[in-house]
């Protein structure tokens, strides 16, 4: 078609008489047959086309009927003696539900009745004890339950605590007592060192190139210095091992060279047999001599045997002492023992009123449920970074604040200006201000703690606050200062993973509503102001 | 292939299959992490050490088990009910909607540990087992400060003090107190309880401070545990002594601090079959609710003093107890026929406990005492001042420590060494067992002296191993006819040992014959065997002890005589401490 239309118009076939006129012809052709027929099949509806043969089909409950009325042979047979039972297959629900009810009801029912006869609110737990089930508990699903730990739940001091110890048990506690001590300090002192964030020196190599070119120097020398040594010593070996190749083929040329006789070969069998009988006797020597000092030999076996016996008894009994007295390795942390809670001497005055106690007992506690492994042990998380990390956390510094007339140390935001306030962080290098421009302000009162604030210009509270990703190598995010009664500014702390706390006792990484807690005086303001 | 590598789909085996990390554990579960510690404390589900940790050495696991038995809690729907319930509190906070806030928060869904309680400790005695944690943490919280910080609210630590007094009375109240020790942490007692024995300890009477490396949240979960466990324990012991258990007290002792001394009234008083009155009080004090917490506060600055403990145990009508222990009569008649005074500066609440565990009658100086300074019959004031100002005669000044020893020792020691204003003898540790030490201080010997001599108009002196010449008391009580008796049963000991040797040489003797007699033929045999016999028919008494010790070890199973091995080095160690410690104390003595 396409080839006629594109083809000129001027022969024959463009006249209109030579025009194919056959799919007309086709179509009544087939209309025609149709209407013969009774109609076009695609435009019947398919109702009047098919329909549903129904006549075989069964219903699946009919199905099953049906599949039940089937007797087996077995059964048949079993049916015909009247003294066989039927055994139903399932059990009806109906009955055992209705028991069930009834039971509880009863129960309550009993409770009730002991709560009467108490007239309170409690009732005792173990009070069928003695009479329906002594030892087993339909209640309790669980057959075991133990303790994961020897170790008792409060362990009495040794008597070097007492309040008023001997002299000898006391010193036993004391040397216990340095002893922990001084494991801390050789710890820290045979560890490595940690690696400074800053280095003094000049900084004048500014540009990269002059940095590889020292570099360059640097490794050029030192390699130029390995190497010389190492010619040195690599010739002198060459040299050796050249004169020995040349001496050994030297050898073998000769070898080679020289011809075997039948007399030699004759002399070498012979020596060969010499030897093989040797090697005999000698083994058979051997034999004898071992079967004569067959009990030195069980002597020796009992005794290795007995040694490894006994190691093995070693280990085990070391093993059963550091359990009492180490707990399971839990967690990513060591558990770490509290200190010896010991007076010392010149604390010693053996009167009650005077004694210097304890203050730290719910350590004590913690540290126990540590020790027993019923908690995993974890470092003071506060102090990290990688905590709590969808969240926006806030530097607080534990010691003395600016101006405070008191000697306890307090939990305060870090004073001054925001860089110094950071620099306990070790450098500024990690840290970078987002802008310049103040983002709030916050006013506060100088309290009776610090009354001579004014006198300062820069007294500032600096509040930062740091955001983390989770997913990156370095953390960024934002830092904020309070600058006394003014201004609120943005930073971000990346990676701060060395501190230095020089003037404060601690600090810490909170989060929002840990800082509410700290401060519930200003939690109106803070609420307002900080984002979470 | 890998080591380990394993087809898809099929089953883990081993330590993989039993055990999953923590992580895992909150996935499986759905919960976050602090509900999950809060429901492993209150379920007693513990993190486990696999043999072969499989996901690495820093992880947490967890028993698959105990994960699905967690699984199963209905606490664990109860708990996340209550989440959403505090998001709808917060929705109506976020909308300003605080009239809806405040209804919500006054229907809140609240949980019971009652069940899980039930479930933990099937049994009385199981309870009891575990009572030395719970015991020691409430006593804590009885003392420590309440602070918004930490979310301990000051109903939490009066409850605390409440059950810890309960507990305390009930001791007194049936003489179970046995051991005493004053240390530097706090003071510990022990108790004995339908044959458990109870250690717990208790803070001395300073402030307790909160340290920063200890996470409260989880101690205070524990302690909501703890609190039930022991008001239901409470509950039984009170019943026990057909006392009606939310004791009822007398509201002016409350005031005053002594709601020891109020408790052990009112067991007296319920005990002796009265009909306890003092309903009114309670229902006042409910009416006042709501002023209580300002007073709570006030109040609970005056319970960081000592406060007071029950003192009139004396006027107990005789107890209908049948069974009760030699031990326990023992305790009860210790300062049966002493009165008690004490100063203000003694720690009131211990000694307010433990003089009426001991049968003792105690007051102090303060309202609501049971009787004045100037009574007569007064026997002991109990002083810890350099020297006391206005003294009677009538009565002895002794330093509080002379009670903690007489507990321990069990007999009224001398109060010379404990007089006002002397340095007392040292305080020894009742828990330390000094003849499996095997080294026993000085005054312990001495007091083990006064003890046999108390006993001495019955049972005969026991021998005492090593004698100070020095030692007065030992001349004093009868240390000539120990020495005599020891003596004698040395020589008896001789005689013994000589009369064995003549019977093993007899014996040798008998059998050498005997050798002789059968073995005729050879003639190189007799010789050596003589010479054998004649090494082996002389045996010290050294080489027959030892083969007599042997003797058992060789009938031993192997595991037995594996764990005897083991006893021997660890009294081989604890022989070397000893001569240790001894080594120091000459060396001390030498220095001064």
């Amino acid at each position: 078609m396409g080839n006629r239309s594109k083809s000129s118009r001027k022969g024959k076939k463009a006249w209109r008489a030579n025009i194919s006129t056959e799919d007309i012809e086709d179509f009544f052709e087939k209309s025609t047959k149709d209407a013969l027929s009774g109609g076009n099949l695609s435009a019947a509806p398919s109702e009047d086309l098919f329909h549903v043969d129904k006549s075989h089909d069964i219903p699946v409950k009919w199905k099953i009927e049906k599949h039940r009325e089937k007797v087996l042979r077995c059964d048949s047979v079993l049916k015909k003696n009247p003294f066989v039972q039927v055994v139903s297959s399932s059990k009806p629900k109906s009955k055992i539900s209705k028991k069930n009810t009834n039971v509880v009801e009863s129960k309550t029912l009993k409770q009730a009745q002991k709560n009467v006869d108490d007239g309170s609110v409690m009732t005792d737990l173990w009070g069928d004890d003695d009479d329906d089930n002594n030892g087993e508990h339909e209640k309790n699903p669980r057959k075991i339950w133990k303790m994961t730990s020897t170790i008792p739940a409060v362990e009495v001091d040794p008597a070097g605590c007492s309040y008023n110890p001997t002299a000898e048990s006391h010193e036993d506690m004391l040397a216990e007592a340095v002893a922990q001590e001084m494991q801390k300090v050789y710890k820290a002192e045979l560890g490595p060192e940690p690696v400074p964030l800053t280095i003094d020196g000049e900084a004048n190599i500014e540009d990269e190139a002059g940095l590889l070119s020292v570099c360059n120097r640097i490794i050029n020398g030192k390699s130029a210095y390995f190497l010389g040594v190492d010619n040195g010593s690599e010739g002198e070996e060459e040299a050796d091992a050249e004169n020995e190749s040349s001496e050994a083929g030297n050898k073998k040329l000769a070898r080679t060279t020289k011809r075997v006789t039948r007399v030699v070969l004759n002399k070498r069998s012979r020596q060969k047999a010499l030897r093989k009988m040797e090697t005999k006797e000698k083994l058979k020597e051997k034999l004898s001599k071992e079967i004569d000092s067959l009990p030195k030999i069980l002597k020796e076996i009992a005794k290795d045997d007995k040694e490894k016996q006994n190691k093995l008894i070693r280990k085990k009994i070391a093993k059963e002492e550091v359990l009492k007295i180490r707990p399971p390795r839990l967690g990513k942390h060591k558990y770490e023992a509290p200190p010896v809670q010991v007076l010392l001497t010149e604390e010693m005055t053996g009167s009650l009123r005077k004694l210097k106690a304890c203050c730290t007992l719910a350590r004590d506690r913690f540290k126990s449920l540590e020790k027993r492994g019923i908690l995993v042990p974890s470092k003071n998380i506060r102090r990290s970074l990688y905590r709590a990390l969808d969240k926006k956390k806030y530097l607080l510094i534990l010691g003395k604040p600016f101006g405070a007339t008191s000697d306890k140390p307090i939990c305060h935001f870090p004073e001054k200006c925001a860089e110094s306030a950071l620099k306990f962080l070790g450098d500024l290098t990690h840290i970078y201000f987002v802008g310049n421009a103040p983002m709030a302000h916050m006013a506060i009162q100088p309290t009776e703690e610090t009354p001579d604030l004014p006198s300062y210009k820069v007294n500032n509270i600096a509040l930062i606050e740091t955001k983390k990703e989770k997913c990156s190598n370095y953390s960024y995010g934002y830092t904020i200062f309070f600058i006394f009664c003014r201004f609120l500014f943005r930073c971000s702390v990346v990676a701060a993973s060395k501190y230095k706390i020089s003037n404060y006792e601690d600090f810490m990484w909170v989060t929002k509503d840990e800082l509410l807690a700290f401060f519930p005086e200003h939690a109106e303001f803070f609420n307002n102001t900080i984002v979470s | 292939m890998p080591k380990h590598y394993r087809p898809a789909g099929k089953k883990k085996e081993g330590n993989a299959a039993r055990y999953m990390t923590r992580s895992q554990a909150l996935k499986s579960l759905q919960v976050n992490l602090n509900l999950f510690r809060r429901l492993c404390i209150v379920k007693g589900i513990f993190p486990r050490e696999p043999k072969k940790k499989v996901k690495g050495n820093h992880h947490t696991y967890y028993h698959v088990k105990d994960i699905s038995f967690l699984q199963h809690e209905p606490l664990l729907e109860k708990f996340r009910e209550i989440k959403t319930y505090q998001k709808k509190v917060q929705k109506a906070k976020a909308k300003k909607n605080e009239e809806l806030a405040r209804l919500l928060l006054t229907r809140q869904p609240t949980y019971k540990l009652d069940r899980l309680i039930r479930e933990r400790y099937p049994t009385f005695i199981d309870a009891l087992r575990d009572l030395d944690d719970c015991l020691t943490m409430v006593h804590l919280f009885a003392v420590l400060p309440a602070s918004d910080r930490e979310n301990l609210e000051v109903k939490r630590v009066h409850n605390c003090r409440r059950l810890s007094h309960e507990w305390q009375a009930y001791i007194s109240r049936t003489h179970a107190l046995r051991k005493v020790f004053v240390s530097v942490k706090g003071i510990y007692y022990q108790a004995e309880l339908e044959g458990q024995k109870i250690t717990w300890l208790t803070p001395h009477a300073i402030q307790q401070v909160f340290t920063n490396d200890v996470d409260f949240g989880v101690l205070l979960t524990f302690l909501e545990f703890y609190e039930t466990l022991l008001a239901f324990t409470n509950f039984k012991l009170y019943h026990s002594l057909n006392v009606k258990y939310p004791p009822i007290l007398d509201s002016r002792l409350e005031a005053l601090a002594a709601d020891l001394y109020a408790l052990s009234r009112y067991i007296d008083a319920s005990s002796r079959g009265m009909t306890v009155e003092p309903k009114v009080d309670a229902s006042s004090s409910s009416q006042s609710n709501d002023r209580a917490e300002s007073e709570l506060r006030l109040a609970q600055l005056q319970h960081q003093l000592p406060s007071s403990e029950p003192g009139a145990l004396m006027h107990l009508v005789a107890d209908k107890e049948v069974e009760e222990h030699e031990e326990t009569r023992a305790c009860k008649s210790l300062f049966k026929d002493l009165k008690f005074f004490l100063s203000r500066e003694v720690p009131r609440e211990s000694l307010l406990f433990v003089l009426p565990a001991f049968g003792g009658t105690v007051s102090w100086e303060g309202e609501g005492a049971p009787f004045k300074e100037d009574d007569e019959s007064i026997t002991h004031h109990i002083i810890d001042k350099p020297s006391a100002g206005h003294m009677y005669l009538s009565r002895e000044y002794v330093q509080p420590q002379w009670i903690y020893d007489c507990v321990n020792a069990r007999i009224i020691l001398p109060t010379e060494k404990y007089l006002v204003g002397r340095i007392p003898p040292p305080h020894l540790s009742p828990f330390v067992d000094n003849e499996a030490e095997g080294y026993v201080p000085d005054y312990a010997e001495t007091i083990k002296r006064l003890q046999a001599a108390a006993r001495n108009d019955v049972l005969p002196f026991p021998g005492v191993g090593k004698e100070d010449l020095e030692d007065p008391q030992n001349l004093l009580y009868a240390g000539v006819m120990s020495r005599t008796e020891e003596a004698k049963a040395a020589e008896n000991k001789k005689t013994m040992a000589e009369r064995e040797k003549q019977y093993h040489e007899e014996l040798k003797k008998e059998l050498k014959k005997e050798v002789t007699g059968s073995v005729v033929d050879d003639v190189a045999a007799p010789v050596v065997e003589e010479g054998e016999g004649e090494e082996s028919s002389v045996p010290d008494a050294a080489q027959i002890a030892q083969d007599t010790a042997d003797m058992p070890t060789l009938m031993m199973s192997r595991k037995k005589r594996k764990l005897y091995d083991a006893m021997k080095i660890g009294q081989k160690k604890k022989s070397e401490s000893v001569e240790r410690i001894k080594q120091r104390k000459k060396n001390l003595k030498a220095d001064q």
